[in-house]
């Protein structure tokens, strides 16, 4: 599903040169569980967010579904990510103003989903989640947990190709992250690929493959399980 | 999607109440504003767009030249309008109007006395010529025979109730001069600039119509043209018309042949105005309102203008500001797959859902302060106005504007956040926009300090012209109008009782007071060849000492001397006619009323020199003035007033016993007086208007500057809170922090004055050369425009500084 060569990420500030991702070959095959680890300022968060398209190669080659989507303009790019994409944030990042319910709404307005079939697939998503009854609460309302769950619910509200998450567990104590990484399982279970940023090798566990990184590379993987 | 939007702007709006109420008031004050602006420079622009054919309309006008000046006139001499209708092609039809200004006709119908105020006299084919209808009478004859009237519908029912008022008599002093009403035409509409209670047959003026003239001015003449003739091609025949019909009459009255007179720098010009444009256009001698002004329709406009881009700076100022806040929710948008342009359209719809908001605020605002509006502009807008689409459908696209404008910005910046950016918490730190933002207070204040700047200088030049020395006292002085019905002995008696009475000061006559239109006086010095023009005033022997004018050389008029042969002029007067010793010259003069006998020069003597006094508003220069004594007979048409001086004690006991007098002497013309300190008023009563209005709109703007300026500061405290809590850790005091967050904002006001004033400095001082008498700009005005915006910016600024700065440091690093 994802293959990169020599993927390069360079951060450029005044006077100092960060190569943030330092000719990165990564490949991800579909129906897999990646965990990537490593020490801050590894880079895996902004492998994440390449692989995610919300942030640029600085040269190299990214193909997703054997396209090239390295170079692609803004516009192209968020085509691609809001048809084939999920996205799971450390702190969430729901929006305030929205309620349960019109947060995981979101992405399928920017698909034009019929109201009716996003109707439906919400509600359907939040009593999988066990958010039925806090549909009409606002975030700020709602636990760590609880926003995280909306959160995942949100990322698969389109039926995404691959789920990316970022430190999914990272604002959670760990009866609340232990849920959250059970529900990464499930859906990987169901045929979803996720590619997961983590610090926590217990989190790492419930994926197929580690891959490590350190300055900018990536130094090992290791397979956990065999992916089935 | 559209929910989405709304939603999250209705949310956000909640959430955010204070900016948002800033934002919303702002800007409906602004709109408010905007809105009444343009109500009353609509009503301003309509007038006399309701004729027919009023695109082909012209009225003749005339500048009358004189060496080294001119005048211009709107009434013209009354014949012509046959001639250009008889000589010129392309004139399909002329009508002339008549109005003797001031002169109101008394009356009696049924035995009842009455005063009529605005009384026109019309040809015949006035009403098909303007496309008025009537009421009741036959519009073809109505104005045909002589001594015919037509009333206006309210003026039919006030003296006819509702019986029919065809038929109907007014009965004069004069039997032969009464009228008959021969029709009712409905009311002349306000936007007009005719204006008429009674409108009599043309015809009924007599001989002064059917002796062709040429010289002296009297009729208003208004053309048709023919479709598709220029107004341009008409003029230029006019010359031709002048040398044909004029140089006759001018070589019999001056002596001169045409050529001659016109090299001596004399002359008539004569040219076509546009009926829709004679309103705002023109300000002619003897025009019949008071004509609007085109540069103070600008004038407003451009305040409105700026009152709108004040309360848009605010708008953008504050969601640029805030952005940061909303960054978040665009990465996240992003991310999930919006694209700019959704995004951009998500700020946009917001920004309009604001100025909608606003929009609904502002017509409340325009409701509520409408009656206030129209006692500031004299107008008499209706509520029903505000209700009208028009009204409603201008305040909506304005709105709508408004929000665009506002929200552009904020919609184009907000667009371009790049998800990876925000997700990751870089905009927060990024000064982006600061630039922009500093850019837009100093914009705005600068438009403040503008602002400012002005009103203070059209105080001063209000103060001016108020308190300069006119050359005669106009406090205490009280005219009593209408006594021109009195005979000369009547007159005189009616002085000499009303001077017993107690409080009375002095007592005078004379037939204009200044500020009333003066007639034209021409004298030369005898044997002299020019004719100076200048203007006339009949006086008796206490005017001068009534007064309390100045005679720089001679005597006044008095009654030890026989007076009817002297004159007295001004020194503008002796300055134009070169007198050396002005004292004791002969001067003859060419005017019929001022000689005996027709074709024979009498010969006055300049007995004494007035010190130049303003007869006119202070627009005008002083112009020679010819003043001679009311014992010589004059033509009937010199309507007296009678001018008392009184102490301020008991002024309405004093009042009371001249009414009696009156009463007793003229019992058919009502007493009518009035205080000459508030007629001089009344010449600068647009000028009054327009102050005010910018005064108060100057007001809102600072207002609206302010406000935004308050939430501004706000969002910097906000967003140093973290900055303030450390300081005041490592030992800054509360002041030291007041002046650090002060301190930005009021370089930006000093920013602002330097640029401001010397723009307000050029715009003033082109609008002060308008004045004939004018104050010079002085570096005080700029000095208090930059005091008070500083004052006002850090009032408003030091506030928030003042809250942030009293926080809990502690509280602010835990928050953060």
């Amino acid at each position: 599903m994802i293959r990169t060569e020599k993927l390069v990420k360079i951060y450029q500030t005044e006077d100092v040169e960060t190569t943030a991702l330092n000719e990165v070959d990564i490949q991800i095959n579909e129906g897999e569980f990646v965990a990537i680890m490593g020490p801050s300022g590894c880079g895996k968060s902004t492998l994440l967010n390449v692989l995610g398209m919300i942030d640029s190669p600085t040269s190299g080659h990214y193909y997703f579904l054997e396209q090239e989507v390295g170079g692609l303009p803004e516009r192209k790019r968020s085509n691609v990510r809001k048809h084939n994409l999920g996205f799971v944030f450390q702190s969430f990042n729901l929006i305030d103003e929205l309620t349960v319910f019109e947060n995981v709404e979101l992405p399928m307005l920017y698909t034009n989903t019929p109201s009716a079939e996003r109707k439906s697939r919400v509600e359907e998503l939040l009593e999988d989640m066990k958010m039925m009854h806090r549909r009409n609460h606002f975030p700020q309302q709602l636990s760590g947990g609880q926003q995280q769950r909306v959160a995942v619910a949100r990322a698969i509200v389109n039926n995404p190709k691959l789920i990316l998450a970022d430190e999914p567990t990272g604002n959670l104590d760990s009866a609340n992250g232990d849920e959250v990484m059970r529900l990464m399982a499930e859906l990987n279970a169901a045929g979803t690929t996720i590619a997961m940023v983590t610090h926590s090798q217990y989190c790492a566990e419930f994926a197929n493959r580690i891959v490590r990184m350190l300055d900018g590379q990536i130094v090992t993987e290791n397979v956990v399980r065999q992916f089935l | 999607m559209l929910t989405n939007f709304l939603k999250i702007a209705w949310r956000n709006l909640w959430r955010n109440k204070n900016y948002s109420i800033v934002n919303i008031i702002g800007l409906g004050i602004g709109l408010a504003s905007v809105m009444l602006i343009v109500t009353y420079v609509q009503d301003e622009i309509s007038y006399d767009r309701f004729y027919p054919d009023g695109d082909r309309i012209y009225r003749m006008s005339l500048e009358r030249k004189y060496p080294g000046r001119s005048r211009e006139y709107a009434i013209i001499p009354q014949s012509y309008a046959s001639s250009v209708k008889a000589d010129l092609a392309g004139i399909e039809d002329a009508c002339r109007l008549f109005y003797f200004q001031g002169n109101n006709m008394l009356y009696r119908v049924n035995d009842q006395p009455y005063e009529e105020q605005h009384n026109m006299w019309a040809d015949s084919n006035f009403f098909d010529f303007f496309g008025f209808t009537l009421l009741d009478g036959d519009i073809k004859t109505a104005l045909t025979k002589p001594n015919s009237v037509v009333l206006t519908a309210s003026t039919a029912k006030k003296l006819f109730g509702n019986n029919s008022a065809i038929g109907q008599r007014l009965e004069f002093p004069q039997p032969q001069n009464s009228l008959t009403v021969t029709g009712v035409c409905p009311d002349i509409p306000e936007n007009s600039h005719l204006k008429f209670n009674t409108l009599t047959s043309a015809t009924s003026l007599g001989q002064f119509l059917s002796t062709p003239n040429y010289l002296n001015f009297s009729a208003y003449t208004y053309l048709k043209l023919v479709p598709g003739t220029d107004a341009v091609d008409i003029e230029k025949q006019f010359p031709g018309l002048v040398s044909k019909y004029a140089s006759g009459p001018v070589l019999t009255q001056f002596g001169v042949d045409y050529a001659e007179y016109q090299k001596q720098g004399n002359g008539y010009r004569y040219f076509l105005q546009h009926l829709p444009n004679i309103y705002l256009d023109s300000n002619l001698e003897g025009e019949i309102k008071p004509p609007g002004s085109r540069s103070r329709i600008y004038f407003f406009v451009a305040i409105a203008a700026l009152i709108l881009i004040i309360a848009c700076i605010n708008f953008m100022n504050l969601a640029t500001a805030r952005s940061a806040g909303r960054a978040r929710e665009v990465g996240i948008r992003k991310t999930l797959g919006s694209d700019r342009s959704q995004i951009a359209k998500q700020f946009l719809l917001e920004a309009i859902i604001i100025s909608l908001f606003s929009g609904a605020i502002a017509w409340s605002i325009a409701a509520l302060v409408l009656p206030g509006f129209n006692t500031l502009t004299g107008k008499s807008f209706l509520l029903s106005k505000l209700w009208q689409f028009e009204f409603l459908f201008i305040l909506f696209g304005l709105s709508i504007i408004a929000g665009l404008l506002a929200g552009s910005y904020p919609a184009f910046a907000l667009s371009g956040f790049k998800p990876v950016d925000v997700l990751q918490g870089k905009i927060m730190q990024r000064t982006k926009g600061a630039g922009l933002r500093n850019a837009l207070v100093v914009f705005q204040f600068g438009i403040s300090v503008f602002l400012i700047i002005c009103s203070i200088l059209v105080y001063q030049q209000w103060m001016f012209t108020q308190n300069k020395d006119l050359g005669f006292s106009k406090e205490s002085l009280i005219n009593l109008q209408g006594a021109g019905g009195m005979t000369f002995q009547e007159g005189e008696t009616f002085k000499k009782e009303v001077a017993k009475i107690p409080g009375v000061q002095a007592v005078s006559g004379c037939n204009n007071q200044p500020g009333e239109q003066y007639f034209g006086m021409s004298f030369k010095p005898q044997g002299a060849t020019e004719m100076n023009t200048g203007s006339g005033l009949i006086v008796d022997e206490g005017y001068i000492e009534c007064m309390q004018m100045e005679m720089v050389a001679g005597r006044s008029f008095s009654k030890d001397f026989m007076d009817t042969l002297s004159v007295v002029i001004n020194e503008a007067a002796v300055r134009e006619m070169q007198l050396d010793e002005p004292v004791g010259k002969k001067l003859v003069s060419n005017d019929g009323f001022l000689n005996s006998i027709e074709g024979q020069n009498d010969v006055y003597t300049v007995i004494g020199v007035v010190k130049d006094f303003h007869f006119q508003s202070l627009h005008h220069v002083i112009s020679p003035l010819f003043l001679v004594h009311n014992q010589k007979s004059f033509n009937p048409g010199v309507d007296n007033q009678v001018t008392v001086r009184v102490s301020n004690q008991n002024v309405t006991g004093a009042l009371e016993r001249m009414g009696k007098l009156w009463a007793e002497l003229q019992p058919e013309v009502p007493f009518r007086y009035a205080f000459l300190d508030q007629e001089w008023a009344s010449l600068y009563e647009k000028e009054i208007t327009t102050r005010r209005i910018f005064q108060i709109f100057t007001a809102l703007a600072i207002f609206i500057a302010c406000l935004g300026l308050l939430a501004l500061a706000a969002f910097t405290a906000e967003r140093r809170i973290k900055e303030i809590g450390i300081r005041k850790i490592l030992g800054a005091t509360v002041p030291g922090i007041v002046r650090l967050l002060s301190l930005d904002f009021l370089k930006l006001v000093l920013i602002s004055i330097l640029i401001a004033s010397p723009l307000a400095w050029y715009v003033m001082n082109n609008w002060l050369e308008n004045f004939a008498y004018r104050i010079n700009i002085g570096i005080e005005v700029f000095i208090l425009s930059a005091f008070l915006a500083l004052v006002i910016a850090f009032l408003t600024v030091s506030f928030q500084s003042m809250r942030a700065a009293l926080n809990n440091p502690m509280q602010a690093l835990r928050s953060d």
